[in-house]
């Protein structure tokens, strides 16, 4: 339990309280100003995805409401859209009281605007945020990647993170334990050619999951998977999702690694890194066809990797030791240099690797 | 013959409903619950008494449950101002037209400006540390384990959180910088 000290001292410390003092006897104005930007910055980033930007975004609310720059120069923002068309540039955008306002500058200085006294200001640039309050600078990065204020894609990954720990992990997911040959979990079911056994348990259970837990989301149905082995249409993604209000997509596509146990003669086969390998090319197709459908969506594409690799394990093996079952718990997969597209493009995020434990004896 | 609705649960659902919606993209039912009792704190704080605040909770599934608000809710969800979209809802246009229609009036004015603090608080502090903190608030979790149906004591965690306020010493009519006090608190005191 924190004694009241230490509570004054991190509400002291949080980023709303440095705003605040730094305009000394102004707090109500600063305070509707803050409010103001907050909510206003929700909704540009609807149509903005802040980590795949490139340039500066200000943000500016003057406790008048004075332009702050020759109106005549700026536009007035209605359809914010076009935001999508400075994704290099700088951007000064001032927000007012009357909330539907907004007025955009490219060109204009932004040093004058950090000068002002009665304004406060929000800066993005480089996945970094922060407020200017007469001359204070106020960090309020929280995320590595994007904005604190443009939730889609960081709310995703943190979903995916949690789906790992509460149903991967122990194969809580009553879909998701169909996957497994038997109970101690140390075989894939292998359904065989154009079955889609596992991949079928794995897509339906995070599909599931992720119908339930995520907001603002419409996903689409599960595929029916190509039994016909029609070479010419091309497979979709797993999982597409789109956002209904905001200008976003994300692919999903989910691969499995381990031993698999055909149900037909209770042979064994491996899939290993080759197989993450191949999901990576599948997903920069399937992202490259996205972008060319819809060249004006934030697109976002996640492999989503089921670990299932146990170590000594033959066809005969029944039973696995914590050794052999949690061998592989720690082991990164390996990516070729040239499927890693997260390095080098924003709209890729690194494979989530998701390691599901056997039952140890 | 069904009974006119609360006007302030019908108010305070709406509201609530039109800015977690427009926000978070949808809502749940019960957080229409949780930040109604967020609310009343903050009326305290702008010095009413919490015993004319119009709604009374109990814990109900680990939330806050108004019966007043739930009966609001029912309603708007069958006059269409509520959609429901798989696992969350959403408000309708004709939502949002009656919400524009209510908001204006002189009565729900007050209300609304503490709806709209405990609301962009959830902007500003992330969203799920907003309502972890709540659902961490002292009296909740006393009658959560309890499971008994007691009400809840809007007024046990209010002292503390007074105090608290006045040494951080930011003195604001503007009741966001208070909410944020109050979810900041809550989730330290953990």
């Amino acid at each position: 339990m924190c004694d009241q000290q230490e509570i004054v001292r991190n509400i002291s410390d949080f980023f709303t309280s440095k705003v605040m003092r730094a305009f000394g006897g102004k707090v109500d104005p600063a305070s509707q100003a803050l409010g103001i930007i907050a909510t206003s910055l929700k909704d540009i980033y609807r149509y903005l995805e802040p980590s795949f930007f490139k340039g500066d975004i200000f943000v500016c609310k003057d406790f008048n409401d004075k332009t702050c720059y020759d109106e005549a120069k700026g536009i007035r923002l209605y359809d914010k859209n076009v935001l999508l068309n400075y994704s290099d540039s700088l951007m000064i955008i001032q927000v007012f009281n009357e909330n539907s306002r907004m007025l955009l500058w490219k060109d204009q200085d932004p040093d004058k605007l950090l000068k002002r006294k009665k304004t406060l200001v929000y800066h993005f640039k480089a996945n970094k945020e922060c407020f200017f309050a007469n001359g204070t600078k106020i960090d309020v990065t929280i995320h590595d990647r994007g904005s604190r204020f443009a939730d889609q894609f960081i709310n995703l990954s943190r979903d995916l993170h949690e789906y790992s720990a509460s149903k991967i992990r122990k194969s809580s997911c009553s879909h998701f334990f169909q996957s497994w040959a038997e109970d101690d979990r140390i075989f894939f079911r292998g359904g065989g050619s154009g079955s889609n056994i596992p991949e079928k348990f794995m897509q339906l259970s995070l599909h599931e999951f992720l119908s339930s837990v995520s907001r603002g989301i419409s996903i689409s149905p599960l595929r029916e998977y190509n039994t016909m082995g029609n070479e010419a249409k091309p497979k979709p993604v797993d999982i597409m999702i789109q956002w209904r209000e905001a200008n976003r997509i994300a692919l999903i596509e989910v691969k499995f690694i381990g031993i698999v146990k055909k149900d037909s003669d209770g042979s064994i086969y491996e899939n290993g890194d080759s197989r993450v390998n191949e999901g990576m090319r599948q997903l920069k197709d399937y992202f490259d066809r996205a972008a060319t459908d819809n060249p004006r969506t934030l697109i976002k594409s996640y492999l989503v990797v089921i670990d299932g690799r146990r170590n000594n394990v033959t066809v005969a093996t029944r039973t696995i030791n914590v050794a052999d079952g949690m061998h592989y718990e720690n082991k990164e997969l390996v990516i070729d240099e040239d499927k890693q597209f997260y390095k080098t493009m924003c709209n890729f995020e690194e494979p989530i690797r998701m390691f599901a434990e056997p039952i140890c004896r | 013959m069904d009974d006119q609705v609360n006007p302030e649960a019908f108010f305070d659902s709406l509201s609530l409903a039109h800015k977690l919606d427009n926000y978070f993209d949808g809502f749940k039912l019960e957080e229409i619950h949780l930040f109604s009792y967020f609310s009343s704190f903050l009326y305290c704080y702008s010095g009413e008494s919490i015993g004319t605040w119009p709604h009374r909770y109990t814990a109900s599934n680990g939330f806050p449950f108004s019966a007043t608000i739930y009966t609001a809710i029912k309603r708007h969800i069958q006059n269409g101002l509520f959609e429901n979209k798989e696992e969350y809802y959403i408000i309708s246009g004709r939502g949002t037209d009656e919400f524009n229609k209510f908001k204006g009036l002189s009565n729900f004015r007050s209300r609304e400006r503490i709806l709209n603090a405990v609301c962009t608080t959830a902007i500003l502090v992330p969203y799920s540390q907003t309502v972890r903190a709540l659902l961490n608030e002292p009296d909740l979790q006393k009658q959560i384990q309890l499971e008994n149906g007691s009400w809840l004591n809007q007024m046990s965690f209010y002292p503390q959180f007074k105090k608290i306020s006045d040494a951080v010493g930011i003195k604001a009519n503007d009741l966001m910088i208070p909410a944020i006090e109050l979810i900041n608190s809550l989730s330290i005191q953990k």
